[in-house]
């Protein structure tokens, strides 16, 4: 049996008393502030159409692209990869997606380099490395599952 | 009560996925509840260390910073960043769990979960905003953000939390009995997709995912982790005279002035005796050692030995009078840091120097010479460099 699915179905949300309300006036309150201030700031610094287009842009590209590809990447793995292999490969991929995602402004020297001392390391080799360890990690621990696959029926 | 649609609008419409689409058995409370508290942890850490760093920048009349303990910033400052980082997983990975809930049918039942639903569009795209301007200002990818960082980043910050607020009090009392209970055994592996990973696995890798990053970056302000130091965008070693540098001359636009004969410092002000000093005369007199990181608000930090002339000496040369706030000025030309305060705590305080020596060397044109301000918990914007006045009873000026 799995876990409790996300939510209780029909009539969820209908629970939410007047607590969830205060607390609907002190957030949007605090949203406003930030909206506010943000407003209030010199035109330079705020620019303030080109931040909610990234603020909301963000939600909409999460929601719509890097989601649905996560999970087309996630359906193609429980299809072709062997059920021996999926749990170390999932695993691999889990990480080696967010190391990738965080170090890519990095290895592609997207920063302004008008400081000779900063950005000084060598982030596509240093990605590498971390990426060939994952990926060993994942090989052991599919190495390791053939093995106790196969002296399990000799036991038996 | 359905809109009217055209049908073939109607057709793709019906067949949009719901909640039962999704076949991975991950997409399920106890994961989400779990996930959902770590961030909630991460997410106020970055937050009240965010607000720490605004009040070093921008003093406020009703709360002096102290200047002890004198790394202070650097821990404060260093948890800001490394937890921002480490927090891009968490966020990821919870966004994939609930993301069956974007598609959830009826999409609105009623007028609690109207707003529920509404809040999370500031919630997913501020935190998704802030993690994403946060990594890529101190990947110094400046071209991305068509705003000033800080700004954006803090206002961001604050609407985020609001969403905060609104989502925890929709879900506390679902996560709380999820929590509580002895729930369900954890999805095994099995199902129709047998092999995969269970709960267990899924959130042992997350949260590695987040301390592999934390460990691989955290090494810019830890020296512990020097040798793990891959991917964090400063090489502590990597800098003039070994320490690493923000600003150079060349980029303030200073290296022309910084031997010009004519170069005084003054003190001036509130004070009975004005002063006017040239180098010769500064280092003629006597100087103070004091071991002090620069710490950095992108996170980075590193300590070296300052060697210098105690304000709090020139102050009583001066006259001033003990309570007195500072204003350090710099005659660097461009940009928004050639200006910062002295609190009356700072300014007395026997560690804040006006260095001439950095490690046993006089100091490079890169770290602010012939003076520059360096003083304990305080921001590295704010140890003003190339320092040529000293204004006493004169507040900073406001930064955007």
């Amino acid at each position: 049996m799995s876990g409790e699915p996300l939510s209780t179905g029909e009539g969820a949300g209908t629970h939410l008393g007047r607590g969830f309300w205060v607390a609907v006036v002190v957030g949007w309150g605090v949203m406003a502030f930030g909206v506010w201030n943000l407003l209030g700031e010199p035109d330079w610094a705020a620019e303030p159409s080109g931040f909610f287009r990234l603020y909301v842009g963000s939600a909409i590209v999460n929601d719509l692209v890097l989601l649905p590809l996560v999970l087309a990447v996630g359906i193609a793995v429980s299809r072709w990869v062997p059920a021996l292999a999926r749990a170390p490969v999932q695993a691999g991929l889990v990480v080696s997606g967010m190391v990738t995602l965080y170090a890519w402004p990095y290895v592609r020297g997207y920063g302004s380099m008008s400081n000779p001392f900063v950005l000084s390391l060598d982030y596509g080799r240093n990605l590498a490395l971390i990426l060939g360890a994952t990926w060993s990690v994942v090989a052991v621990a599919v190495a390791w599952r053939l093995v106790r696959n196969r002296s399990r029926p000799q036991e038996g | 009560m359905r809109p009217q649609l055209p049908p073939r609008l109607a057709r793709l419409a019906d067949r949009r996925p719901d909640q039962d689409s999704f076949s991975s058995r991950l997409h399920e409370q106890r994961t989400a509840a779990i996930l959902g508290m770590a961030l909630g942890v991460t997410f106020s850490i970055c937050f009240l260390t965010g607000l720490i760093s605004f009040l070093h920048q921008n003093p406020v009349s009703w709360f002096t910073i102290p200047p002890r303990p004198a790394g202070l910033y650097r821990v404060t400052q260093g948890l800001h960043v490394t937890t921002g980082i480490a927090s891009i997983p968490l966020l990821l990975a919870k966004l994939w769990v609930v993301y069956p809930q974007f598609w959830t049918r009826p999409a609105v039942r009623d007028a609690a979960h109207l707003v529920e639903r509404i809040s999370l569009l500031p919630l997913v795209g501020g935190s998704v905003f802030l993690l994403f301007t946060g990594v890529i200002n101190i990947a110094r990818w400046y071209s991305a953000m068509p705003f000033f960082f800080p700004v954006a980043h803090r206002w961001a910050a604050w609407m985020t939390m609001g969403a905060l607020v609104v989502h925890v009090a929709a879900k506390w009392a679902t996560t709380r009995q999820t929590l509580l209970r002895r729930g369900p055994a954890p999805p095994a592996e099995a199902g129709p997709a047998p092999g995969g990973l269970g709960r267990r696995g899924f959130l042992a890798t997350v949260f590695g995912s987040s301390a592999l990053l934390a460990a691989t970056t955290a090494g810019q302000t830890l020296p512990v982790l020097r040798r793990l130091n891959l991917l964090s965008p400063r090489d502590l070693d990597v800098g003039t005279q070994g320490l690493p540098i923000n600003r150079t001359a060349a980029e303030a636009g200073v290296v022309d002035l910084i031997d010009d004969p004519g170069y005084r410092l003054s003190v001036e002000g509130e004070v009975t005796r004005s002063l006017s000093l040239t180098v010769g005369e500064l280092r003629s007199r006597e100087l103070s050692e004091a071991e002090l990181p620069i710490a950095c608000v992108e996170g980075w930090s590193a300590s070296a030995r300052w060697r210098g002339i105690r304000v709090r000496d020139l102050l009583d040369e001066a006259g001033a009078s003990k309570d007195a706030v500072v204003r350090i000025e710099s005659f660097e030309p461009r940009g928004l840091y050639g200006i910062s305060e002295l609190n009356r705590l700072q300014a007395r305080d026997p560690d804040t120097l006006l260095a001439l020596e950095v490690n046993g060397e006089a100091l490079d044109a890169d770290h602010g010479a012939p003076l520059r301000l360096i003083a304990p918990n305080r921001a590295g914007v704010e140890q003003t460099k190339w320092v040529n006045r000293l204004v006493v009873g004169e507040r900073g000026v406001p930064r955007p």
